[in-house]
């Protein structure tokens, strides 16, 4: 069964990813790297969503996951959850 | 008998490449220099060097402090991706040759990155221990001039890469012995780290997950055979590709900071010769007993290994 991710799931692993990240400051629509995220960061929180989606993301789609909805939309609409 | 590491002697060449320097020109800010790489700056060979004259000064040092070990040494391995000319001779013939070695010595290249370490210590191991008592010390090399394939307009390699070579001893009566070891190869991702027309590119993102999704199972698997836990280990000594990937792989695992050094700064990632300039300082300082070493990359593959201070 596909898990469903939702904002408090993204938050859980960005918190995880860079402890200290004031992640109650942003909203779900920021761009995590205006945020403060940089490209190693990202790598993490993608690898994390992964795993937790198991689903690997393409090179392609990266784009796609620059915000909190961005990555909780392409995560469920990519499992189907 | 038990055959592991009796020594280890590096050779850092004096030419520096200036990453502050670098960073400003990438633009690339201060603190990701400073928290995500590590760097500071980078040994350069000289242009004329090569991987045999990179790894004679520390060949040549392990000698001269051991003396009488050029008739005892019945084998020698050297780790490199850069081999002299197009790798015909092989690298270690030319080092043999450089270093005045005997001729009851066995000779060849092992072509590994990162994970070239963990591995070449299994093969020197496990072949002197069928070896006549006479020729039961081994040396292995690491000397990867990776200055060579480096592009210094590549954002993504031209702040990571340090030139350096290490050679140690391997044989009867060690300091550390590795009861447990563990390997592993996926050929698919061999893109990931390869040089074209002469040039090195690295698709960073694809090895990080190579790393972090396969290397702490392995960690775990090697450690349980060796029936500790990593509770019980005085230090991680991992593979110096980066201060970030260091970190990540130490808190994935669970493993104190404080145990698991990250010395990058002022030699960069130096490819299958990290682990052994760590190492080298674990020799002189007596602290610690039980150590995991991993290496990870080129391939893309890895090697963890436990080594323990023989009771």
């Amino acid at each position: 069964m596909s898990v469903r991710f939702d904002s408090d799931a993204v938050r859980e692993i960005i918190i995880a990813a860079k402890p200290g990240f004031q992640v109650g400051e942003i909203a779900d629509g920021d761009d995590l790297r205006e945020a403060g995220i940089d490209s190693l960061d990202m790598m993490t929180i993608i690898l994390d969503c992964s795993e937790k989606a198991d689903f690997e993301v393409p090179d392609e789609d990266i784009d796609h996951l620059a915000t909190i909805k961005g990555i909780v939309d392409y995560f469920n609409e990519k499992t189907g959850a | 008998m038990s055959i592991g590491i009796i020594d280890i002697a590096s050779h850092v060449p004096d030419g520096r490449r200036n990453v502050e320097a670098m960073a400003e020109s990438f633009s690339m800010p201060e603190d990701f220099r400073v928290e995500k790489l590590g760097t500071d700056h980078l040994p350069v060979a000289a242009e004329e060097e090569d991987a045999c004259s990179l790894a004679v000064p520390a060949v040549d040092a392990l000698l001269k402090r051991n003396p009488g070990l050029e008739d005892r040494i019945g084998m020698l391995v050297v780790v490199t991706q850069n081999p002299v000319g197009h790798g015909l001779p092989h690298t270690a013939a030319l080092l043999h040759a450089a270093t005045g070695l005997g001729r009851d010595v066995a000779a060849f290249d092992l072509s590994l990155g990162c994970s070239g370490y963990v591995h070449g210590l299994e093969v020197v191991n496990r072949f002197l221990e069928g070896r006549p008592s006479d020729r039961r010390h081994g040396i292995l090399v690491t000397s990867d001039p990776y200055s060579k394939v480096v592009d210094p307009t590549d954002r993504d390699t031209a702040m990571l890469f340090g030139d350096a070579a290490t050679a140690t001893l391997i044989g009867p009566d060690p300091i550390f012995e590795m009861p447990t070891a563990d390997f592993m190869t996926d050929g698919t991702k061999s893109d990931a780290i390869a040089v074209d027309d002469g040039v090195l590119s690295m698709k960073g993102r694809k090895v990080f997950n190579f790393v972090m999704s396969n290397v702490p199972a392995q960690i775990e698997r090697t450690l349980g055979e060796a029936g500790l836990a990593v509770a019980d280990m005085d230090r991680f000594l991992f593979h110096q590709g980066s201060r970030y990937i260091v970190e990540t792989l130490a808190n994935r695992i669970g493993a104190d900071l404080a145990r698991t050094p990250v010395r990058i700064g002022e030699t960069g990632n130096t490819v299958s010769s990290s682990i052994p300039l760590l190492l080298e300082h674990e020799l002189v300082d007596e602290s610690g007993s039980r150590l995991l070493i991993a290496g990870f990359g080129v391939g893309l593959s890895s090697g963890v290994g436990v080594l323990t201070r023989p009771q």
